[in-house]
């Protein structure tokens, strides 16, 4: 079993991502480099 | 023991012998082995390894039997609705727009043709001021945007300037995006001040290869060429987040390849592409609402690009998968617009019959409770998609039912996509070694 990505607070964010129509959400980090 | 509600699975990843599993409340991301999965779905736990079960317990991937999750999701929404560790809002400098698109969202107030004034500009600061001495954020950000954000770069200078030494003064971190249409160029000397003033995203759109993205984002000579050429004085110059966000409907679909194979060469530092759905207007004066794909073929057309986007070797965005609920909900996030009227959502901006407010009064309004007191999300508390699309888009519901308050449900185009979006941003192989090495 391997736990790629951890449980995260929801409103923990340091960066403005609030809306899914007009803003485009931020890349979040992956297992990748 | 049980798998939460809000688990959902995607079977034989990255093998056969394995699952992957995403929780939509907790944002946990686990890859479990097929015998795992099986005693859950069970509920037999012999000759399974305890500390993989508290793991999951831990994450939200699986919850108590008698753990009630619908006190977490009130949580959750509560949380979104009245904390602010990070207060954002999105300022419109201008409604004005130096392209012509047939398809804009905003082509009813683009008569307004204004830009915000120096008043406006000064009493938005104070107003934000006011905001951040009453919140106390760890973290303030501003999204730009317009019409055209770059028709007026005063305000975007005077706002940040001010903002960023009043948040710096209170230990409050700063920053700021832009999202522009990329056709207005911005000169070294200004990009460096904007940088040194907090910018760290800039999204730009482009709607596919250079015919088709020039047919429908209407520059006189052309857009595209300026756009791309934009990208690259700005990657040259300064270390941001760069988005490429292009809006697909069924008249560009099949045109997106070309954009993608440039983007690829271009080799952009921190490029992210955003393949959005292309938003119909409240105002459809030229007839392109018919071109907005359905859920169901949007979520197979996006699927397939982002497929091609991974395989080139770029990012997508998890647009739709890692989305939290939208400023609709939280009881102070707003749209600034360039007379200083408030907004739930860009989607309704410059529409009187939705403004809630205004930066020069105190008072919000009945539409303001109206909106924050909504709370759609009540209505679908045993979706496992709610946690992310917070019971609906207020703007869908308003271009669907003319009716902001009746939910159009979106679980069809949401089963679709969200797994598949998050598989595609994973490191399949990484992840294979990992599995290989913790045996």
């Amino acid at each position: 079993m391997l736990i790629v990505e951890e449980a995260k607070d929801c409103v923990n964010v340091t960066e403005p991502s609030f809306c899914g129509c007009f803003i485009s959400p931020l890349f979040a980090p992956t297992t990748g480099d | 023991m049980k798998f939460s509600k809000f688990s959902i699975f995607e079977k034989d990843y990255p093998d056969i012998n394995h699952l992957a599993v995403y929780n939509t409340l907790t944002k946990a991301v686990a890859i479990i082995e097929k015998n795992l999965y099986e005693s859950v779905i069970n509920n037999n736990f012999e000759n399974i390894n305890e500390n993989h079960i508290s793991s999951l317990l831990e994450q939200g991937i699986v919850v108590e039997n008698d753990d009630d999750e619908t006190s977490k999701l009130n949580i959750y929404f509560s949380k979104i609705k009245s904390e602010y560790p990070s207060y954002s809002t999105m300022i419109l400098t201008s409604y004005d727009c130096n392209l012509k698109c047939k398809y804009c969202f905003e082509n009813n107030i683009k008569s307004i043709n204004k830009n915000m004034s120096a008043e406006v500009t000064e009493q938005t600061i104070n107003w934000l001021k006011n905001e951040v001495n009453q919140y106390n954020p760890k973290h303030f950000s501003i999204i730009f945007s317009g019409g055209e954000p770059l028709l007026n770069k005063e305000s975007i200078k005077n706002i940040s300037t001010k903002m960023k030494e009043y948040c710096i003064s209170k230990s409050i971190q700063y920053s700021f995006g832009i999202l522009t249409n990329g056709t207005i160029n911005i000169d070294e000397s200004e990009l460096n001040d904007f940088y040194t003033m907090g910018l760290r995203i800039i999204q730009f759109t482009i709607d596919g290869a250079r015919e088709i993205h020039d047919a429908r984002r209407i520059l006189q000579g052309g857009s595209y060429d300026k756009i791309i050429n934009n990208i690259k004085f700005v990657d040259s110059r300064i270390n941001i987040q760069t988005i490429v966000r292009i809006n697909v409907d069924n008249e560009n679909i099949n045109q997106i390849d070309g954009l993608l194979d440039e983007l690829k060469k271009l080799n952009i530092k921190n490029l992210t592409i955003d393949v959005a759905p292309r938003i119909a207007s409240s105002c459809d004066i030229y007839n392109c609402n018919s071109h907005v794909l359905t859920d169901n073929v949007l979520a197979d057309e996006i699927i397939k690009i982002n497929e091609k986007i991974t395989n080139i070797g770029l990012r997508h965005s998890r647009r739709f998968t890692s989305s939290t609920p939208c400023l609709g909900i939280a009881l102070r996030q707003f749209v600034i617009d360039p007379l200083g009227d408030l907004y739930k959502c860009a989607g309704f901006a410059g529409m009187k019959d939705f403004k809630v407010g205004s930066i020069f009064e105190t008072k919000l309004n009945k539409k303001y409770t109206d909106i924050v007191g909504l709370d759609n999300w009540h209505n679908c508390k045993n979706c496992e998609y709610v946690p992310l699309c917070g019971g609906g888009c207020m703007y869908i519901n308003h271009l669907e039912f003319n009716n902001y308050r009746k939910t159009k449900c979106q679980k069809t185009l949401f089963n679709k996509i969200v797994m598949k979006s998050l598989i595609s941003t994973l490191n399949k192989e990484k992840i294979k070694k990992q599995l290989e090495a913790s045996k």
